[in-house]
Order: structure tokens, then C-alpha cells, then sequence
């Protein structure tokens, strides 16, 4: 087994406004893992996704992908404190260009002779305008690099969304190639062809053509498995990827979803679906109130629970 | 005067109000981006700012913003420009639209889902490339039954620049009426705008269907 680490989580912290979300929350993910994330509502699953795919900041910890520390994703702190000075110097450049102009036109009516005053105030305003500009540059320029550390990144996992988020306005076949193309720079004959493989595997090879409101919920969410797919991404994260659907429609994307499991893709699933979380998981995460209160084997979480706290969680999944 | 013979003269006047038409379109609706862009800024000067100008565009009269413009640079600095009337006329037209032009797109954005910024996030999009095409084409769909709506509204306004004395159909239909003392000019007038804008509004309709090529 390739023992590979591909995320590692040490220590997440996240606070909204006073809330604590999450907690003090480490996890790893080695290549070839299937690790599914259960949990009450509002526990933090969904904040924990985010955070680990840069949709969202953490307050606190330190987070690695392949071993790199992921760095960048709080210097937008820095370019906003930038930013900020900027906006004060530009305030201080208005200030001072009414008051020349004031001076300029009334200040003969004021009996106020064309003076020293005049100059300065000119001189001043064109450096809080210099200021300004070199404030906006400086935030753009940092903003800049933290995208390019993060950029790297970026392309080692994907996301796919409870609630699909394919582009309306574009063809299955559009929505799937036109990342590769311009983000990885495929040729278009190459991210076709790949489009093509994974529109076959997910049994939805006559749909290319189709716009996604043309499709079913599953196909919609079959199709969104594929366009992460297409960015050959080390890991692949699933929020809720059926909580949308009829649970008719749910078994096709479980079925997709364990057929890339048997590939050894690495995926870490948030999910209500117990079942197939029990079936398709290398490891089980139980998580409540932003802790992890209990991770395991399946066989560990499901049939022989450490914790009160988990018993009861999955004694609500029984009929 | 025949019929014929005012039409003919109602026809020239329509250039000039087709002329001031086209150029205001052309201008204020990429201008009203700019102007939405200041309005959401994260720099909260240029976005008081920017609310400052979209709500003095929208509680003062067009009729007044155009004589200001027209007059403002002779009665601030004394300067006497030839052939400005025209410019001061786009100008006005431009800037007053783009702030209506602005407030549909902001409404227009903010209907538009969040999710679909996500997505683009995940699959590593740059902003640029997120905003247009992702984000433009959809909030197009969405705001030009409003952005058409304005635009019918700007064929009526045109005959405002009668204020400022500018020549265009309207003007040339009163001139007529008042020394022929006939009405006939007038109802030709309307019979112009009323078929020039049957025609925007099918144009309008003709964009929205092919727009509407999905839900
Ligand atoms: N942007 C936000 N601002 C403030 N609070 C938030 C925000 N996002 C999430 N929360 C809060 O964080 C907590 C965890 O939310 P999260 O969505 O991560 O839970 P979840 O485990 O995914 O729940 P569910 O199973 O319902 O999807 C909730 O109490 C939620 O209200
Ligand atoms: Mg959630």
C-alpha cells in the first residue's frame, strides 16, 4: 500500500465571529485512502471541507498537502491592511485636492493672495495620490503572489458540491473540458477525449450535448463527479454529494463514487448515507460540536462505537 | 406643407435622435459596469462615492443634469466651447443611464448564485476568466428584460435635449406645428417614436429568446 500522504491536517481552529466551528481538528490522508466524515448537523463537516480546499480561511493550525505546507492563504489579512492604508491616503488625497481647489478658486475673494499655501497643498495632494497607487499596488502585488503559492496547490484536490454548481449556461461537454483547457492548458482534442472517457464511465456518454438543466439530479451530480475528475486531482472531497437527490437517483453516483474507490482514488466523503459510508471507507471520522469525538475502521466506528456520543449519533440511523 | 415633406423633415430630426440613441447605449452600458464595479468596491470611499453619484443621478432631473452639463463649463470658468453641445448632450445621457445601468447589474449579481463562484474557485479559474464567462453571460440573461425596459425609457428621453435647444425630431415637429399651426407633426413625432421602439422592444426579444437557451 502506497503509504503516501497526501493532506494533513494539524490542529484546525475556525471561529465565526465568536463561534467556535471547529476545534483543534487533525487528520491525515494517505494516497489510495477513502476516509467519510459522519456527523450531526452544523458539527463542522461542511466548514472542514472548505477549509481544506482553500474556500474558506482557518483561524488557527497548519494544514499540508504532499507534505508542503500549504502557506498564502492568510496574506489576504496583509493585502486588506494594504488596502486599507490605501483607502485612507486616498481619503487624505481628496481632502487635500478640495481644499486647493476651495483656495484656488475663492481664495482672491477671501483676500487670500495665490500663496506658499497653494503649492504645498498641491505638492501634498500629489503624494497621498502617489501613496494611494503604491498602497493599491503593493496589495495587488501580494494578493498576486499568495495566489501563485496557491495555485500549486490548488490543483491537487477537487470539490464536489451537494448541490452540483455545474455551469448552467455551458454543455456537459463544455462544462467538463473547459477547465483542463485553459487552467491546464490541455488541447482541446486531448480534453475532449478525456471528457469522453469519463462521460462513458459515468454511463453518460449521450449526454455531452445536453445543458444541465436538461439533465437529473443524478446525472447533474454524475456529471460534476467527471468535471472534477478531469482535472486529475490526488484527492477528491464530496460533501453530501446525494443529500440533494430521490434516493432512486442516489445509487447511481454511489455507484460511481465506490467504482472509483476500487481505482484507489483518494477521497474524503462527508455523508449521511451510513450504508455506504460502512461499505466504501478505508477509515470512518465521527465528528460533533467542531471535535472529533471518535475516527476508526468502519467496522470500529459502526459496529463496535467507543462513545456514548456515537451510539446515540447512530442510533438515530436505525429504524 | 405636404405630408410627405414633413416626414421628410421628421426623418432628418430622427437621425439626430438616433444618433444621441446609439451613442448613449453604446457608452452607458459599459460605463455602468465601471460604476457598479465602484459601488461594491471594497475601498469604502469609492464606494460612498460611487452611491453618492448613483443617487444624485437618480433623484435630480435628466433635464437638469443635461442643462447643467451643457451650461456648467460657460457659468464655472467662463469657457465659451464650440460645438459642444453634442458631447454635452452624450455626456449627460451617458452618465445618468450608466447609474440606472448599474443598480440592474448590481441586483443582477446578487441573484446570481454563489456556488457558481465556488465552482469556478475549485477548478482554478482567475478571477478574470471566472467573471466573464462564468458569471457575465448568466447575469445578462438575467438583467436584460430590465436593461430593456431602460433603454425604451432612453428612445422617449431623447426628446429632452429640446431643453438645451438641440435639433433632433421632437424639436423639429414643434418648430413645424408652431408655424403651420397643424398638430400633424406632432402625431407624426409620436408615430416615429412609437415604431422606433416597437422595433427596439422586438430587437429586445429576439436577444432574450436566444439568450433563454437554457434554465
Ligand atoms: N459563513 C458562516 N458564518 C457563520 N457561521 C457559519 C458559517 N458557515 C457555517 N457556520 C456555522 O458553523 C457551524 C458548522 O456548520 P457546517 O456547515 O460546517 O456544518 P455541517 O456539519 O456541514 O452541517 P450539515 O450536516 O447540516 O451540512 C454551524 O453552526 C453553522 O451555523
Ligand atoms: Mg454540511
Amino acid at each position: 500500500m502506497d503509504e503516501m500522504n497526501i493532506l494533513e491536517m494539524n490542529h484546525i481552529e475556525k471561529i465565526f465571529g465568536k463561534k467556535e466551528v471547529l476545534k483543534d481538528i487533525s487528520l491525515s490522508v494517505n494516497a489510495g485512502e477513502v476516509v467519510s466524515i459522519i456527523g450531526p448537523s452544523g458539527s463542522g463537516k461542511t466548514t472542514l471541507l472548505r477549509i481544506a480546499t482553500l474556500l474558506e480561511t482557518k483561524s488557527g493550525g497548519e494544514m499540508k498537502y504532499c507534505g508542503e505546507t500549504v502557506e498564502g492563504i492568510d496574506s489576504g489579512k496583509k493585502a486588506a491592511k494594504f488596502s486599507l492604508l490605501g483607502t485612507i491616503s486616498m481619503a487624505a488625497a481628496i481632502v487635500l485636492i478640495v481644499a486647493y481647489i476651495v483656495l484656488w478658486k475663492f481664495g482672491a475673494a477671501w483676500g487670500m493672495e495665490k500663496s506658499i499655501i497653494n503649492t504645498i497643498l498641491l505638492i501634498a495632494s500629489a503624494a497621498a495620490l502617489a501613496v494611494t497607487i503604491v498602497f493599491a499596488v503593493v496589495s495587488v502585488i501580494i494578493r498576486r503572489a499568495a495566489d501563485k503559492k496557491l495555485s500549486r496547490h490548488k490543483k491537487r484536490f477537487s470539490l464536489v458540491f451537494q448541490n452540483f454548481n455545474l455551469f448552467p449556461h455551458r454543455t456537459v461537454l463544455q462544462n467538463i473540458i473547459d477547465a483542463p483547457m485553459r487552467v491546464l492548458k490541455e488541447k482541446k482534442e486531448d480534453a475532449v477525449k478525456e471528457a469522453e472517457e469519463l462521460l462513458g464511465k459515468m454511463e453518460l456518454a449521450d449526454r455531452a450535448d445536453a445543458y444541465p438543466y436538461q439533465l437529473s439530479g443524478g446525472q447533474k451530480q454524475r456529471i460534476a463527479i467527471a468535471r472534477a475528475l478531469a482535472m486529475k486531482p490526488e484527492i477528491l472531497f464530496f460533501d453530501e454529494p446525494t443529500s440533494a437527490l430521490d434516493p432512486e437517483l442516489t445509487k447511481g453516483v454511489l455507484k460511481v463514487i465506490r467504482q472509483l474507490a476500487d481505482e484507489h482514488m483518494t477521497m474524503v466523503i462527508v455523508t449521511h448515507e451510513m450504508a455506504f459510508a460502512k461499505a466504501v471507507s478505508d477509515r470512518v471520522i465521527f465528528m460533533d460540536k467542531g471535535v472529533i469525538v471518535e475516527q476508526g475502521t468502519p467496522e470500529e466506528v459502526f459496529d463496535n462505537p467507543k462513545t456514548e456520543r456515537t451510539k446515540q449519533f447512530l442510533k438515530t440511523y436505525e429504524e | 406643407m405636404s405630408i410627405v415633406s414633413i416626414l421628410e423633415k421628421l426623418g432628418s430630426g430622427f437621425l439626430d435622435t438616433l444618433k444621441i440613441f446609439g451613442f448613449t447605449v453604446l457608452f452607458s452600458i459599459p460605463l455602468g459596469w465601471l460604476v457598479y464595479f465602484g459601488r461594491v468596491s471594497a475601498n469604502k470611499i469609492l464606494s460612498a462615492i460611487t452611491k453618492f453619484y448613483i443617487s444624485i443621478m437618480r433623484g435630480t432631473p435628466l433635464m437638469l443634469q443635461l442643462i447643467i452639463w451643457y451650461f456648467g463649463p460657460f457659468y464655472l470658468w467662463g469657457a465659451n466651447l464650440k460645438g459642444y453641445k453634442f458631447t454635452a448632450v452624450i455626456i449627460a445621457f451617458s452618465v445618468n443611464y450608466a447609474a440606472y445601468f448599474a443598480e440592474i447589474y448590481r441586483s443582477g449579481m446578487e441573484a446570481m448564485d454563489k456556488g457558481q463562484y465556488e465552482a469556478a474557485e475549485i477548478l482554478g479559474y482567475s478571477k478574470f476568466r471566472t467573471f466573464f464567462h462564468i458569471i457575465l453571460p448568466q447575469v445578462v440573461r438575467i438583467v436584460i428584460p430590465s436593461v430593456g425596459n431602460e433603454i425604451i425609457t432612453l428612445v422617449k428621453d431623447t426628446s429632452l435635449v429640446y431643453s438645451i435647444a438641440y435639433v433632433e425630431m421632437f424639436a423639429v415637429a414643434k418648430q413645424i406645428a408652431a408655424a403651420r399651426t397643424t398638430i400633424l407633426p406632432l402625431f407624426a413625432a409620436g408615430l416615429f417614436y412609437w415604431i422606433f421602439n416597437a422595433l427596439v422592444a422586438g430587437g429586445l426579444g429576439l436577444i432574450e429568446k436566444k439568450l433563454n437557451y437554457y434554465r
